[in-house]
């Protein structure tokens, strides 16, 4: 995937079909981070910031659920997109590539929970299996398309 | 000659008033952001640009120590300001807390 043309507010991306398939296949994961993935403090005593906790909670659940609708829209507008050779064309707002940034860093971050956190401290490193394959690969996958986004916005 | 009495001085024993800014003397939270091993860098710097809308030097920067301290305080602010810049770093899926300074 790469930027070919900034107009503005909007920027236009040329992606392979492969990379579209791969996209597509990473964006249907999504939300994998649960809502309680942090607490909102490590050191308040937890009963004194339950309300301010359910808060944070709710908060970050009604979120999800907008970049939820929010990557529906993108993935019609990839779905609608100016065919070209091998691929297609698309255009995307600043506000939606923020969108879709958070979106695939929940996978990503998501992926490596699921991987058991490797590399944190005191945790081992990836052994890859059958059963945990698909997430290594959603975790590196999501990073390639971070990165081709951040690209495209400087 | 006789010499004269000198005037002692004594320290004063009354509180001198605060002379800080109000919201400095209300900020007591500070907002940490910790280093994980699977947020990309480039990603954490764009994260705090957009958040507290620094410049991209001083968001490398607070990444940096992230990554080589292991966490870095990223402001010092109100309760609710603190709540605020909390909500959002983790709305980037960022391993952000508040802490009582």
């Amino acid at each position: 995937m790469k930027i070919i043309k900034s107009d503005g507010d909007k920027l236009t991306f040329q992606i392979t079909q492969i990379e579209k398939r791969l996209l597509f296949d990473l964006l249907a994961l999504y939300p994998l981070v649960p809502v309680l993935f942090q607490p909102l403090s490590r050191t308040a005593n937890p009963a004194d910031i339950q309300a301010d906790q359910r808060l944070l909670e709710e908060s970050l659940a009604a979120h999800k659920q907008e970049n939820k609708k929010q990557l529906g829209v993108i993935i019609d507008q990839i779905n609608r997109s100016q065919e070209s050779a091998g691929g297609c064309r698309f255009s995307l707002s600043s506000d939606q590539i923020e969108g879709l940034l958070q979106v695939l860093n929940d996978i990503r971050v998501g992926s490596w929970q699921k991987l058991g956190s490797p590399d944190a401290p005191q945790k081992k490193a990836i052994e890859l299996n059958e059963q945990n394959a698909h997430n290594a690969w959603a975790m590196e996958v999501a990073g390639l398309f971070q990165m081709a986004l951040l690209s495209a916005r400087d | 000659m006789p010499d004269t009495a000198k005037p002692m001085v004594l320290p004063d024993t009354e509180r001198d008033e605060q002379t800080k800014p109000k919201d400095a003397l209300a900020s007591g939270y500070l907002v940490i952001c910790w280093d994980d091993p699977v947020n990309l860098m480039d990603y954490v710097t764009h994260v705090f640009q957009m958040v507290f809308g620094w410049q991209k030097s001083k968001a490398e920067y607070h990444m940096l120590q992230d990554h080589n301290q292991g966490k870095s305080m990223l402001t010092r602010e109100t309760l609710e300001k603190a709540e605020h810049y909390v909500h959002q770093l983790q709305k980037y899926s960022l391993h952000a807390t508040m802490e009582r300074d």
